[in-house]
């Protein structure tokens, strides 16, 4: 027995690699700085890691898409493009947390690590090539937000969602993993490319494939139960209904920074996971499952905008909001086209200029102690705060998908290829949906410019940072509306895999 | 100047972000000249273009100005334009541009006067100025996916400004109103869109099925709509024009939005936004034209709306709300004539209109200016007295509305009722619906006189509040507005009247190559029967007015048999035909329900059916505290739910 | 006979699953798990994974199994008795959708015939031996084998499970701080 090591293509996962060094490198800074000198140098260290990671992934836009590692990642535009969407999502969560680990006077030192780990969790489900490292990818992201979701001193409800988190998390892996079984046994492989080449796929990158057994592009039920099971396990990431009941709950008991990060970074990691298992590995099943996709899409939509309606907390509105919004995207996936898988990524992006604004505002009006984030501690914001309002009506509109913001064009852009797809009554559901949101939207509005305060609130100056993000985003959400050619360009070519 | 066109929407965005960034540093002067003067200047270079349009000859065709593409697929070299910003200016919206501009600028100087002591001076010109841009967008687009934008934007700042002034309740409720509304008339606009899309690939005006323009993208072989989506785009349009153009079932907000300033009212709420639903069917009526039960359904709508909104102004004591119904009422005569398939009619109508509807609301402004902001007409009388101006330029437009021939309305009513009863002749359904106008006709005379009756004529009643006139910088814009409203019509007089052969009136010629329509009707009448049509409105004009003075100019009172016969009526017509309770019960109510009910039943399906277990047990209370306290279990058992959902439906739907 | 043993194993293995999920107490339940634990061993060995078969016993059945003991005798802990109202509606829901689900799959996969063989002239790879145990007497199941594949094939995701570890102690680090700080 000969023993060979594969071929260790380190460039290829160099951005992950950087992270790792960087969780390390705050766990080592944090125990030589001892308790409570280190915080913004620890903020500072994982920033300058996720730059250093960006720019390396940036660097490598150029690169040949190829394998790495036994076929293990791929290293192509997908992930890159994901892994530097991810890293800008890590950073400003930092920003947030930064600001939120001062004001409750909380012990940063394991969370910079963890935040790190987690993101390396989230760029592995992107480039996953096998349904190994998809889950791997799962479990790692998982672990560590299990714990960020309890992240809090003063407290009580982080623990109680961290719990809740876990315990349905665990039951989605259990789905996940099942599932993975299940296409192995049909297929004889877990690699993605191979279990498209074994159901008739044409060409792509593919590695070895021994093993793997072509069945043709027929569906037996064993395969059609993994499909089902994978749907399952990485739905409850992406917060799809009927998967989703742990979402509210999470996003609200979780620090603001947290629950901004899982419904800006988590969900895209699921869904880049999805596209990428359903794109590659079953492409030529698209006829079974795009249908059970539709109804899945349709119903998390409708339930996403009407259960927001009743919302009191703002938080919790963004949870179900949220959950809408992965109905959208889901829809992406169904058009199972070339011109869908680019309009998700492109969603991907506006939906976060979005929602990390949205939460940036959110940040910012909450203070040591008291989150303030019942919507009518909202009222008046417009006299006290008039910038914080116009940037956070511009979320809301945005989020309401009224042009011209990012919102309206990332609809327009994934319901055009549902169309294009022939699924025009998913597009009209989607429609309705979506115009029926303007309505808890607007109520965010309502209160910031219609209302007077409630209470005069002693102005305390907003964190520097946390309003850059929040005025940044606030330009994205325009500038990516009016000229959403760049972007829409990137992920095309990003997407170029899929046919 | 076409060259410029850009700038037309441009110097208006300019002026709305330097009052936004700059504005509280400004002093109030400079916010004016700002606010004023970008839209002056916008009104100079679209007079600029429309004279170069005009002068490539009587053939003229649309020019296109392409600015960027804006919506693409694909990348680099290999990207395909959808949908670009770009502008198109052609006869129809040449008219639009002036007439937002022109009227445009006389509104930002009326506002001068009558916004001068407000706190939000600067905010109040920002949002006019963004609304300005949002409308030029709107007609100037030249692919529905850009006139969407605009549609869009209109809605969000006529939001804004019918809010100004949130401190009143009833301001702020009335802003949302008119958001939702419009939201589910978006949705039809939406819908319609991407039908376009999904049958024609395309959204450039050009390349409409049937279009009159050319375009470079105009195929002839482009595969036609089945008959379901011909007749389903035009009806979700039609869905989307009940909102914005405040037609039946979606008109109620416009009478609240009222609550809004005068000036916005007068701007948005009678002369440019409101007309964008009616705009909007003339600038795709190839796709209307494709369907006769469309256009039939359409021709409805604005037959009753007409009718309706009328009716309900006859017994308003609120100066503005009478002006707002009038308003409904005669969008329904555009919708009218839109329906008729008699574009060129209905935008001179929309034209005449803007000029004497945003002169009568201004000089409503005026009124509730001068008598310390009060609308009450039963509060007014005899105010020609104290305010001369504002009172000879109302009756200027009072004349102009109800049809006194020679002014404006006259001309603009008449050729829809004309191209309304023409169109009778193919199809007669449309001669009830010329009928039901005409009788409206009647109607609009009568509460208009009473309205200027009440308001100008008789005693003063208004107590102790001495009315006094308007400032200048508000009555400028009156004198201009009433000249208008006299000589706007003259471009639209009939051959008839001058004794000259053929039917198309001057406007008409001018629109044709934009709004002809194609391929159906195209109305001949001959001229006795159009001396006839025009006999009979001025008689029914003047029956309505002179009613109306027997009413409440005549002295003594009313017969109690009389006011016992109208009693019903008026209380149908002061409930508003009660409209806003149909939606409640038939539409929001149930919608409400069944929103609450999936509400409850998400927390799991599982945990839907516990909810109503406990909520029996231990009311309602309990219900609410455990849908919150997020049940574990509960949840793990909907996942397990979903997955055999999900599975065996894998199986079923492959 | 391998059949048969499969049977029973993979019986004694559901019923014990089922009594550790029904268990009250939680250190039945504990030894419950510890009975499901040797049954995958005994499976592990019928399909010729005899080191996966070791390391089940050793380290799940031994140290993981003999910690959560440890730890549920030392915290004593008490199960808050659930809402039976609430349960009443659930309990059985669950049960329904949990049999529905068992027989959705053992219909799927009934419905499916085995794996084909490979092609002739082609061996499963050494992964695919590792867990399917198919290729017989050969070398399958050897620590020397699974080693090669670990470091191999397997290379990336085995370390990658070591950063997942990594995180998982620094979790455990943040939980055992907190304790404290709550009293």
């Amino acid at each position: 027995m000969t023993f060979a090591l594969p071929a260790l293509d380190w460039w290829a996962i160099a951005p992950m690699l950087v992270l790792v060094l960087t969780g390390c490198a705050t766990l080592v800074a944090e125990l030589v700085r001892g308790d409570d000198a280190g915080r913004a140098p620890l903020a500072w260290l994982t920033v300058a890691g996720a730059s250093v990671s960006g720019g390396i992934a940036l660097g490598q836009w150029d690169d040949p898409a190829r394998l790495a590692f036994s076929d293990m990642v791929s290293s192509d535009r997908f992930t890159l493009f994901f892994t530097v969407l991810f890293l800008v999502v890590t950073c400003v969560t930092v920003l947030f947390a930064f600001e939120q680990l001062r004001r409750e006077d909380f012990h940063p030192g394991e969370f910079y690590p963890l935040l790190a780990f987690s993101t390396i969790g989230m760029v592995l489900m992107a480039a996953a090539a096998d349904l190994v490292i998809t889950f791997i990818g799962v479990e790692l992201l998982s672990i560590c937000l299990y714990i960020l979701v309890g992240f809090s001193r003063r407290r009580r409800e982080p623990e109680e969602s961290a719990i809740k988190y876990l315990l349905l998390g665990s039951f989605a892996s259990a789905f996940l993993l099942y599932g993975i079984a299940l296409v192995y046994g049909s297929t004889g492989t877990t690699s993605l490319a191979c279990v498209g080449r074994a159901l008739g796929a044409p060409g792509g990158l593919v590695g070895a494939c021994e093993g793997a057994v072509a069945t043709g592009s027929v569906a037996t039920g064993m395969l059609l139960a993994g499909i089902g099971l994978l749907v399952v396990g990485l739905g409850f990431k992406a917060a799809l209904v009927p998967f989703h009941s742990w979402a509210p709950d999470v996003y609200e008991g979780a620090p603001t920074a947290i629950t901004a990060f899982m419904s800006v970074g988590v969900k895209a990691a699921a869904f880049a996971a999805l596209l990428r298992v359903f794109l590659v590995a079953f492409p030529t099943l698209a006829p079974d499952w795009s249908v059970l996709l539709a109804v899945v899409a349709t119903v998390t939509m409708v339930t996403g905008n009407t259960v927001a309606l009743f919302q009191r907390n703002i938080k919790r509105m963004l949870g179900y909001s949220s959950i809408a919004h992965a109905g959208y995207l889901l829809v992406a996936i169904v058009a199972a086209s070339h011109a869908g898988a680019a309009s998700l990524l492109f969603y991907a992006v506006g939906y976060a200029a979005m929602n990390l604004g949205a939460f940036a505002i959110v940040v910012v009006l909450g203070r040591a102690g008291e989150e303030r984030v019942a919507i009518s501690d909202y009222a008046g914001l417009s006299q006290r705060q008039p910038l914080l309002a116009a940037l956070m009506a511009t979320f809301m509109f945005a989020l309401a998908g009224v042009p011209p913001t990012v919102g309206f064009v990332g609809k327009f852009y994934v319901f055009s290829a549902a169309v294009d797809a022939g699924y025009v009554w998913l597009a009209l559901a989607g429609l309705a949906s979506s115009v029926a949101s303007a309505y808890y939207y607007l109520r965010v509005v309502y209160q910031m410019y219609m209302v007077d305060p409630k209470e005069v609130v002693a102005s305390h100056s907003p964190h520097r940072w946390v309003s850059l993000v929040a005025t940044v985003a606030g330009f994205a959400v325009i500038a990516l509306g009016v000229f959403p050619g760049g972007i829409i360009g990137v992920a095309t070519a990003s997407t170029s895999f899929v046919r | 100047m076409i060259d410029l066109l850009w700038l037309v929407p441009v110097l208006p965005l300019a002026g709305a972000v330097a009052l936004l960034a700059g504005g509280r540093r400004l002093g109030r002067g400079a916010v004016v000249a700002t606010g004023t003067g970008s839209v002056a200047l916008a009104f100079v270079v679209a007079a600029g273009a429309v004279t170069d349009l005009v002068a490539n000859g009587p053939a003229m065709r649309g020019v296109e100005v392409h600015l960027f593409p804006w919506l693409a697929w694909g990348s680099g070299s290999d990207a395909v334009t959808v949908a670009e910003a770009g502008l198109l200016l052609d006869p129809l919206s040449a008219l639009m541009i002036l007439v937002v501009t022109g009227i445009g600028t006389l509104i930002h100087l009326y506002s001068s006067g009558y916004m001068a002591g407000d706190e939000g001076f600067a905010r109040y010109y920002a949002y006019l100025n963004l609304f300005t841009f949002s409308m030029l967008v709107l007609v100037l687009a030249n692919n529905l996916a850009l006139l969407f934008v605009g549609w869009e934007l209109v809605g969000f700042c006529s939001w804004a400004l019918i809010g100004f002034w949130f401190e009143r309740k009833a301001a702020a409720a009335a802003g949302q109103k008119a958001f939702i509304t419009n939201r589910v008339g978006d949705l039809g606009v939406l819908a319609a869109l991407f039908l376009v899309w999904a049958n024609w690939g395309t959204f450039s005006f050009h390349a409409l099925p049937g279009s009159t323009l050319p375009g470079v993208l105009d195929d002839p072989a482009r595969v036609l709509a089945t008959p379901l989506v011909a007749l389903a785009i035009p009806l979700l349009l039609l869905l989307g024009v009940t909102g914005k153009s405040a037609q039946i079932p979606l008109f109620t907000w416009l009478p609240d939005a009222m609550e809004g300033p005068t000036p916005v009212s007068a701007l948005i709420h009678a002369a440019t936004m409101v007309t964008g639903g009616v705009y909007l069917v003339a600038r795709v009526h190839p796709l209307f034209d494709q369907s006769p039960e469309a256009q039939l359904v359409l021709g409805t709508t604005g037959a009753v709306t007409a009718f309706v909104a009328a009716t309900i102004a006859t017994v308003q004591v609120d100066v503005k709300r009478v002006l707002a119904y009038s308003t409904v009422s005669q969008l329904g005569f555009m919708v009218l004539g839109l329906g008729a398939g008699a574009y060129g009619a209905a935008a001179f109508h929309l034209m005449t209109h803007a000029f004497f509807k945003a002169l009568l609301f201004l000089g409503a402004g005026a009124v509730i200016h001068g008598v310390a902001s009060q609308q009450d007409l039963r509060k007014m009388g005899g105010l020609i007295r104290y305010m001369p101006v504002t009172a000879w330029t109302f009756i200027v437009g009072w004349l102009a509305i109800i049809g006194v021939p020679g002014l404006s309305g006259f001309f603009s009513k008449d050729l829809i009722l004309a191209r309304a009863f023409g169109r009778g002749l193919v199809d007669p359904a449309f001669l009830v619906l010329f009928g039901v106008a005409l009788v409206t006709v009647g109607i609009t005379a009568f509460y208009m006189s009473r309205l200027v009756f009440l308001a100008f004529l008789g005693e003063y009643r208004g107590g102790s509040v001495h009315p006094h006139e308007a400032p200048p910088s508000m009555l400028v814009p009156l004198v201009v507005l009433a000249i208008g409203s006299i000589g706007a019509g003259w471009v639209g007089i009939p051959p008839f009247l001058l004794g000259e052969a053929g039917h198309a009136t001057v406007i008409e010629q001018f629109l044709a190559p934009a709004t002809l329509a194609t391929g159906t009707w195209e109305g001949t009448l001959d001229h006795s029967t159009e001396w006839i049509i025009t006999g009979l409105s001025v008689a029914i004009t003047l029956a309505g007015a002179g009613l109306a003075g027997v009413a409440y100019l005549g002295e003594g009172p009313i017969s109690p048999v009389v006011t016992e016969l109208v009693a019903p009526f008026r209380r149908l017509f002061a409930g508003r035909w009660f409209v806003d309770e149909a939606h409640g019960a038939l539409v929001i109510r149930p919608l409400a329900r069944v929103a609450s009910f999936l509400a409850s039943v998400d927390v799991g399906v599982v945990d839907g059916a516990v909810a109503l277990v406990v909520a029996g047990v231990r009311g309602i209370g309990a219900l609410l505290a455990r849908l919150q306290s997020g049940y574990v279990r509960g949840y793990a058992v909907t996942m397990l739910v979903g997955a055999v959902a999900v599975v065996a439906s894998a199986w079923a739907l492959r | 006979m391998e059949f048969l043993i499969f049977s029973a194993v993979a019986a004694i293995a559901i019923a014990a699953g089922l009594l550790m999920v029904l268990q009250r107490n939680a250190m039945y339940s504990a030894l419950f798990l510890v009975v499901v634990f040797f049954c995958l061993a005994v499976i592990y060995i019928l399909l010729g994974a005899y080191f996966l078969a070791v390391v089940q016993v050793a380290v799940y059945a031994g140290a993981i199994m003999v910690l959560m003991l440890f730890v549920i005798m030392l915290l004593n802990v008490a199960w808050p008795e659930p809402d039976d109202r609430v349960l009443g509606l659930l309990r059985p829901l669950g049960a329904t959708a949990a049999v529905t689900f068992a027989m959705l799959m053992a219909w799927a996969l009934a419905g499916t015939p085995g794996l084909p063989s490979p092609l002739p002239g082609t061996s499963l790879p050494v992964g695919a031996a590792m867990t399917l145990g198919r290729v017989g007497e050969a070398q399958a199941g050897h620590v020397q084998e699974v080693a090669v594949t670990l470091f191999s094939k397997y290379l990336l995701p085995f370390e990658l499970v070591s950063i997942l570890l990594l995180a998982a102690i620094l979790g455990a680090s943040v939980l055992a701080r907190k304790r404290p700080d709550h009293a």
